[in-house]
């Protein structure tokens, strides 16, 4: 079962009018190093803007990578190459949140992070932990770093190795991941993530961003190709003509990549936002942040490359009906399109504020979407006829092998939040709200968790590289940030 | 002559660039002062935009045509004005930019379109600028207001460092300092010492209007 909103017909078109962009407009390049890398493959120069022949993209498009991401505990496999199944993830790098026991927002703190990278270690969604919160009380300088570095610490989960914005960042985020992982060349055979790297839209790959493109695709390691577009402010306000320059910023970042090292694993991503057209800012309550993930995870496929999409996301500000339907909505287009990598999980108002308490409830949000992703299995077994003639013969259905059997394989889906109970029932209880068990759940979670997951000697060689980045920071005044 | 400025003030109302310069063309042509052009023809469209837009009628796309329209006009006008216009009327400055490490533009471009469609003279800086230079650019140009964009949490800071040196340098009095930006809040711009902060476009065009009366 699987929902594809594009036509064989309209991807091809997608496809062809994108490669005619990339030849007849091009994209901003800028970083010597890029630029020769791309001239000297037949790129051609106009102005600011590199032209890209059709041969080339298509050509760095033939190139099939197989990547599988590995937990921290390495036994915990994650294939997205193929993969049969949606893997959740929570958002990045937020500094506010909404604090789970005042319900007040306030600023993140290093402590918060740790909570909420153990909360997500404990649930089944997210299978990926990215790091979340930008604690406000780290160094700035090396707060991305720091992010990713206690992140690792806390979680057995494959997570996300980071978000880098030049070279600097990139390759001592590989030093943190490599010390975590036991070496370089043992990270490159099982990466426990991506690093993820935005140009700007439309079309503009800055020299930082460049550099760190080609650090990253010399590494080895897998990329998230993170463009993000809003429709109607920096790409056209259809969402076909947001989904051709969403290509057309992955296939000019693809090319890139390729050229250096055509072994790099490549994930094609979609963060396509649409614009609030009163105050310019990016809409969060948009059902097609949902519908574009489906169509990207389309479009993904038809170049044999994971997708990595938005899902459950919201306008509200609270963990409340209306970040559950905004949500709802969001997740289960991508989910159903067979999106390899969906994301959102304990963010509000458009992934600008972060809540523990989101991120309890959409462990369940998921796992409600996800009970029926793989659609349903319709077999003379599963039908169970002879159950049917066994109850009418004077039997009944609870007494049956054929239920406790499909029970056990998860037919029925049972969750573990929310309120099912008659109403009496439910007010003699305590009329507990969703929000309270989470509250509860919470404190539960971090209570049980094990703490620091990784060894004393991996901590102190994770504190050395962080003080080295922060003394090199300090050292360096110039140096670009 | 009412029938030409009536039907510039409709060009920009409709955000119609071809139609305003035309109409603008002809009232040159018929013998209207430029200062007359602007105020009897562009201004009225403009403030019919502005009203349109505050009862929910316009969105943003409608204000950016207008203000493209208007600016044309302005821009084909301005020969003729500087002859016209006596030296005390002098157009509000802003020096306006985004924050070092930071590339985005769209949000300062929209706002600095507003500007100069209401009037005030702009200085833009650009994107990726280093906090030393929005400090010179506000005391060479004499700024009255300095806006500081910043769109990534990673680059907030910065707006922090800037207002700091406008105090070192002893400027922070003579101008008024709005910031703007998605991941900023009320509570920010106050802890850093700014005057107004601006969750949108629009509201930032408004904040400065504000700033701008005298108190």
């Amino acid at each position: 079962m699987r929902f594809e909103p594009l036509s064989e017909k309209e991807l091809q078109l997608i496809h062809d009018t994108t490669l005619i962009i990339l030849q007849e407009t091009g994209a901003v390049f800028e970083g010597d190093e890029a630029k020769d890398i791309l001239l000297s493959a037949g790129c051609l120069k106009d102005g600011r803007r590199l032209l890209f022949p059709p041969r080339l993209v298509e050509d760095c498009l033939d190139h099939q990578v197989a990547v599988s991401l590995y937990g921290v505990d390495e036994s915990i496999v994650m294939p997205l190459t193929e993969a049969t199944q949606s893997y959740t993830h929570n958002f990045g790098s937020v500094s506010v949140l909404l604090d789970p026991h005042d319900h007040k927002i306030r600023e993140a703190l290093l402590q918060d992070l740790i909570d909420f990278v153990r909360i997500s270690d404990s649930l089944t969604h997210p299978d990926m932990v990215v790091p979340s919160l930008r604690p406000t009380d780290l160094p700035e300088e090396i707060a991305s770093l720091a992010m990713t570095a206690y992140t690792l610490q806390n979680t057995v989960k494959p997570v996300d190795i980071g978000t880098a914005s030049d070279r600097w960042e990139i390759s001592y985020l590989i030093r943190i991941a490599a010390a975590v992982r036991g070496g370089l060349q043992n990270l490159v055979n099982k990466p426990m993530g991506t690093l993820s790297i935005s140009p700007l839209s439309p079309l503009n790959f800055p020299a930082d961003i460049t550099e760190a493109i080609i650090e990253s695709a010399r590494s080895g390691l897998p990329i998230t190709m993170l463009p993000c577009p809003t429709r109607g402010l920096t790409a056209p306000i259809t969402l076909a003509g947001g989904l051709v320059q969403q290509n057309a910023e992955q296939l000019a970042f693809l090319v890139l990549a390729r050229l250096v090292n055509n072994k790099t694993p490549l994930v094609y991503t979609c963060r396509l936002a649409g614009t609030n057209m009163r105050t310019g800012c990016v809409s969060g309550r948009d059902p097609d942040i949902g519908f574009s993930g489906a169509c990207t995870a389309q479009l993904a496929r038809y170049y044999g490359l994971p997708s990595g999409v938005y899902g459950l996301d919201t306008g509200s500000a609270q963990p409340d009906l209306q970040s559950g339907f905004e949500r709802a909505i969001n997740g289960l287009y991508p989910v159903l399109a067979g999106a390899t990598l969906v994301s959102g999980i304990g963010a509000l108002n458009a992934g600008l504020l972060a809540s523990a308490e989101q991120l309890v409830i959409d462990d369940e949000i998921y796992a409600m979407i996800m009970h029926r992703q793989k659609g349903i299995v319709v077999s003379e077994e599963a039908i169970g006829a002879e159950v049917i003639s066994a109850v009418m013969r004077g039997g009944h259905f609870l007494a049956q092998e054929h239920t406790r059997n499909y029970m056990r394989k998860g037919e029925i889906y049972t969750g573990t939040l929310g309120n099912e109970a008659p109403y009496e029932e439910w007010r003699a209880t305590g009329s507990v709200t969703i929000r309270e068990q989470a509250g509860e759940k919470i404190n539960q979670l971090l209570a049980d968790h094990r703490g620091v997951l990784v060894s004393e000697t991996v901590c102190l060689e994770i504190e050395s590289i962080l003080a080295e980045a922060k003394a090199e920071k300090m050292n360096a005044p110039g140096n670009k940030r | 002559m009412k029938e030409i400025l009536q039907s510039l003030a409709t060009a920009i109302l409709s955000g119609n660039k071809n139609a305003a310069l035309e109409w603008a063309e002809k009232g040159l042509q018929s013998g209207i002062k430029p200062l007359e052009l602007i105020s009897g023809g562009l201004t009225v469209g403009l403030d019919e935009v502005g009203e349109k837009f505050e009862c929910g009628e316009y969105y943003l796309p409608d204000m950016m045509l207008a203000a493209e329209a208007m600016n044309a006009v302005l821009v084909m006008l301005a020969p003729q004005l500087n002859q016209d216009r006596n030296d005390s009327e002098q157009a509000v400055k802003v020096v306006i930019g985004t924050v070092k490490g930071d590339l985005h533009s769209i949000g300062k471009d929209i706002v600095i379109m507003m500007l100069k469609a209401a009037g005030m003279e702009i200085i833009d800086l650009g994107v990726d600028v280093p906090s030393a230079d929005f400090v010179r650019s506000v005391e060479e140009n004499g700024a009255d207001i300095l806006g500081i964009s910043a769109l990534m949490t990673t680059t907030i800071q910065e707006q922090k460092k800037i207002i700091e040196l406008l105090a070192a340098k002893g400027l922070r009095e003579r101008v008024k300092v709005i910031v703007g930006g998605a991941p900023l809040s009320e509570e920010w711009a106050l802890k850093i010492g700014a005057d107004a902060y601006a969750a949108d476009a629009i509201a930032g065009v408004k904040k400065i209007k504000a700033l701008l009366k005298p108190t």
